[in-house]
């Protein structure tokens, strides 16, 4: 707890109490119609997100100046922003909406954000699921029969790096729905860089470890289940922080082209309506996402691979 | 049960079989090729097969592993031909003895889960269990039962693949330079280990155990065979009385013979090698080189 509670944590905390007086006590110079509330509880909650931080660091012994520099950094930017627009209004008055306005959208749109969200993630669990399980299995095959291995490997070399984008205006014609279009660009975009290190990976499988199993008579179910699987396990984990945040990207992508829900739709949608403070609140519930989804798959990278 | 007779196997690398000849002839620069071998090893012997890096002692393990298949000949196995890796024998390998995503204990139990499906055998769980920590305590593992290979040091992971060899209770354990990657003071311990561990069953298992270290042979082998070139050179008895020791090895003078003999074996092939005219130069030095040679009965005591 010491070494928590040293300089550096005492000027993030004297920052804040800084911007919350500026948004409490200072007279405003723009006019808001909305109420100051919704920040100061955003404010505590990124509060809080960081002291976590901290006390989980001080936990396993990493000395680290990381969440003080990033927090101090948030609460200047916060301060200038605030500043700048509600205090001496010296922002254009439409494009740059306060940080009062952007922080109030979550409270009186939460639920239509939620809904987005959802439909967002839904539609990419969809594809990422099935181009991660595709990937694997047909990787796994590919590379382990020589002949295939031989047949496909140039293909996904060709195909891998194509970006899953330029199907897009096609595949939104091909396909029946919107959604299908969408959940089959993200499959594609996941597909390919997965199955390529599949076939990479389990055709570089060690030709000990494989005499190995041999000699103890694994076959067939066993030596993919038992074997080759744990094997190619952490690659599939460590492609998978990657792809995942670039599969969510792509699909906000697609979304904003012309889909009816998602985030990427909520985004755009609100910039037509020049409800910029709904489109800044957009990007953040952008950012929050793909934490979220990166820290789930680096918990699952630890829990998975401990044996190494 | 568990006597091996490998009747004139020649065995050669083409490209096909790349794959495998990374592993036998890893040290080596050309790959090792058989040229009609011909042993015959009787139940519950202990046979030590040493021989320069890439003459072949490699290969003829992954062939009785059933690892690679003989060009020409066959090997039989209490009678029977090898055909592929069976469960009447257990490996242990100089590299990657161990499966590393298995804790300690999980790589012995697999062993035996998979000597039980291949045998038809019904063991419960807990009887895998107990047969796993039998043999983890008879190696000096037991403790070390739930950690992963990779926190275990070289030594400590080759116990562990001789305790799954034993769990396995096959008729025939094969070893493949086991110890060639461990210390002096690892070794010494490790081959004791072995040693007494083979004394102590109630059956003496049928052993081919392959290495370069000749002190090591004569510790541990009942017979030993020098392979070079693809051919069986000579192929002796020891006839050392068990138990021994490293020192008895280093200090006993009919061990001394035997060591320089078998030094000036590992000489001669090399000065072989070096001549031009091959082995009929050594003809004159007095070493016989026509085909194998065996030493006479007792000569070595």
């Amino acid at each position: 707890m010491k070494r928590i509670l040293n300089g550096r944590f005492f000027l993030t905390q004297m920052l804040l109490l800084v911007l919350v007086g500026i948004v409490v006590a200072v007279p405003n110079a723009k006019i808001l119609t909305v109420t100051y509330y919704p920040l100061l509880v955003a404010l505590g909650v990124m509060d809080l997100i960081y002291l976590a931080l901290l006390i989980s660091r001080e936990r396993r012994g990493i000395e680290s100046t990381g969440p003080n520099d990033i927090i101090l950094l948030v609460w200047v930017l916060i301060i200038l922003w605030e500043v700048a627009s509600t205090k001496l209004a010296i922002t254009p008055n439409v494009i740059v909406p306060t940080p009062e306005e952007v922080f109030n959208v979550f409270y009186t749109s939460y639920d239509t954000l939620i809904k987005n969200v959802i439909s967002s993630t839904t539609l990419l669990m969809v594809g990422f699921a099935g181009g991660i399980l595709a990937g694997v299995i047909l990787g796994i095959i590919c590379g382990w029969i020589p002949r295939l291995r031989e047949m496909f490997y140039p293909i996904a070399n060709v195909m891998a790096p194509i970006p899953p984008t330029v199907f897009a205006p096609y595949l939104v014609v091909l396909m029946p729905s919107f959604r299908a279009a969408s959940a089959c660009i993200i499959l594609l975009g996941v597909f390919w860089p997965q199955f390529l290190n599949m076939i990479l990976r389990v055709s570089s499988l060690d030709p000990e470890l494989l005499d190995n199993a041999r000699a103890l008579g694994v076959k067939n179910t066993t030596m993919i289940t038992r074997i080759i699987l744990p094997y190619v396990m952490p690659g599939v984990l460590q492609g998978l922080r990657v792809s995942l945040t670039t599969a969510f990207l792509m699909l906000t992508f697609a979304e904003m082209i012309g889909a009816t829900a998602g985030i990427g739709f909520y985004i755009t949608n609100s910039n037509i309506y020049a409800n910029y403070a709904a489109v800044i609140a957009g990007i953040i519930v952008c950012g929050i996402v793909v934490t979220v989804l990166s820290a789930i798959t680096a918990w699952a990278q630890r829990r998975f691979t401990v044996w190494r | 049960m568990g006597s091996i007779i490998i009747k004139d196997v020649s065995f050669s690398y083409d490209d096909a079989s790349a794959h495998a000849r990374t592993k036998a002839s890893e040290d080596a620069e050309h790959p090792s090729a058989l040229k009609n071998i011909s042993l015959s090893i009787p139940d519950g012997q202990f046979l030590c097969v040493i021989g320069h890096s890439g003459g072949g002692k490699s290969t003829l393990l992954r062939l009785l592993a059933g690892l690679s298949k003989p060009d020409a000949g066959e090997i039989l196995i209490d009678g029977a031909p090898v055909t592929g890796p069976g469960l009447d024998r257990s490996i242990v390998f100089q590299n990657y003895s161990l499966f590393p995503w298995m804790r300690v204990k999980e790589n012995v139990e697999f062993g035996i889960e998979q000597e039980n499906k291949e045998l038809d055998r019904h063991q419960t769980r807990t009887d895998i269990s107990r047969i796993a920590d039998e043999y983890l305590a008879k190696v000096g593992m037991a403790d070390a039962r739930d950690k992963y290979p990779y926190q275990l040091s070289g030594g400590m992971q080759q116990r562990v693949a001789i305790a799954r060899a034993l769990a396995m209770d096959t008729e025939i354990i094969l070893f493949d330079e086991p110890f060639g990657a461990l210390d002096i003071r690892t070794r010494r311990t490790l081959q004791d280990l072995v040693s007494n561990l083979w004394d102590a069953g109630e059956r003496r298992k049928t052993v081919v155990f392959v290495t370069h270290d000749i002190s090591e042979a004569l510790l541990l082998a009942d017979r030993i065979a020098f392979i070079a070139d693809g051919e069986v050179r000579a192929s002796f008895d020891v006839e050392l009385p068990r138990p021994r020791s490293m020192e008895m090895i280093l200090q006993d003078e009919r061990a001394i013979e035997s060591r320089q003999a078998l030094t000036a074996l590992f000489y001669a092939d090399e000065k072989g090698r070096a001549a031009e005219g091959g082995y009929a130069a050594l003809e004159d030095e007095g070493f016989p080189v026509e085909g194998s040679f065996f030493w006479e009965e007792g000569a070595i005591q």
